[in-house]
């Protein structure tokens, strides 16, 4: 499922950062982060958030989705789709639109889960078209 | 009128074969114009400027890279379009462009011209890219980032890159239009057995450079001071090959 709604465009990948490589400050972009390494400071971006399975992040995270597979010390706030794979590590508040935990997966903190309410909206949208298209 | 500007190590006998036959092809095709052989007492400075005066056509260097990058640096802010005959060794910029010698005249041809980004490391421009040297480099990224790198196998500021196939830069933003250079960073990962690269990508506007032991610019000329890296956005107008990866 992942793998199909949440994968990294890889036309649009703005910023890697690579393994053994320690970065310090603010990032805000508009497209695809891939972090393998470390990085202090904060993380906002408006498209898709890979954390690798040996990378460090002491920030706050903003994405629209994540993959997460290493450690974050920081709040995350994914609009969309939070995928923490068995290897992650958070010590932090998780804000999402949903979520999925692997099995082994380490947490530490508040979740907070809206995904439903936006789900239901969806659903009561599309019950509505399909019973305008039935009335004509 | 076309303004072809030969590079002053072509008047060595051994390139008159190949100049010929350009010269030839050029005359065939209808793009002749006039001809600046540069020699060693010859300035480049002034030669540009005054052919740019009367409104050539096209400034078309036959040469290298150190040639390109200079009359790149004279003609930015130009509307008149800069083309490239690649000849002789050294034509990395060339090849990015996706030009080669054999279809150059083709490509003059067809005038697919492209509006380029300029890149300035100080006040010295660069067309192709920027390799940072050094042990222990240190470099501010858009005056938020910090990377701070020890022994990197390769630190390197791309505007655009070769039509190849390197792994590397698969996948990575680098359009020499877009106003944004991308730093490339390789580091070699030893594990037990074996060692892997581990790349780093950063797409940016500035890099300002803290500590670093130099700078190869565009593959030929070296800096052993550079304070910073920057951007001129759509500075240059200049012929493409349809062989370029961007």
């Amino acid at each position: 499922m992942f793998s199909k709604t949440a994968q990294v465009n890889s036309k649009q990948i703005e910023t890697i950062i690579g393994q053994s490589v320690k970065v310090e400050g603010d990032f805000i972009c508009q497209g695809s982060i891939i972090v393998e390494g470390e990085l202090k400071g904060s993380v906002k971006t408006s498209d898709f958030l890979k954390v690798g399975v040996k990378s460090l992040i002491l920030a706050d995270v903003e994405a629209s989705e994540a993959l997460v597979a290493g450690e974050i010390k920081g709040d995350i706030k994914v609009s969309g789709y939070l995928e923490l794979t068995s290897t992650a590590k958070i010590l932090g508040n998780i804000q999402a639109g949903s979520i999925s935990v692997a099995k082994g997966a380490m947490l530490s903190g508040q979740i907070l889960v809206s995904g439903q309410e936006k789900a239901n909206k969806i659903i009561k949208k599309a019950k509505e078209e399909k019973e305008e298209i039935i009335v004509e | 009128m076309n303004i072809f500007i030969y590079d002053s190590y072509l008047n060595q006998k051994k390139y008159n074969k190949e100049l010929i036959a350009l010269e030839r092809k050029i005359t065939d095709l209808g793009l002749n114009g006039k001809i600046i052989r540069l020699g060693m007492l010859s300035s480049l400075e002034n030669t540009v400027e005054d052919e740019l005066k009367k409104r050539p056509k096209t400034i078309i260097v036959v040469g290298g890279d150190a040639l390109v990058n200079q009359v790149a640096g004279l003609m930015s802010g130009c509307e008149t379009p800069l083309a490239v005959v690649p000849m002789g060794e050294s034509n990395q910029i060339a090849n990015g462009l996706g030009i080669s010698t054999k279809e150059a005249c083709a490509v003059l041809l067809s005038r697919r011209i492209l509006n380029f980004d300029l890149g300035m490391v100080d006040d010295q421009p660069f067309v192709k890219n920027v390799v940072v040297v050094g042990k222990k480099i240190s470099l501010l990224i858009d005056d938020k980032l910090a990377v701070n790198l020890e022994n990197p196998q390769l630190a390197e500021v791309i505007n655009f890159s070769q039509p190849s196939s390197d792994e590397l830069l698969e996948g990575l933003l680098l359009n020499p239009a877009d106003g944004l250079f991308g730093l490339l960073i390789v580091k070699k990962i030893k594990h037990w057995f074996k060692s892997e690269l581990s790349r780093s990508f950063f797409a940016c506007k500035n890099i300002k450079i803290q500590a670093a032991d130099g700078v190869i610019v565009d593959g030929f000329k070296t800096m052993a001071k550079a304070h910073e890296i920057h951007l001129l956005k759509n500075r240059l107008n200049i012929i493409v090959g349809k062989n370029r990866n961007f």
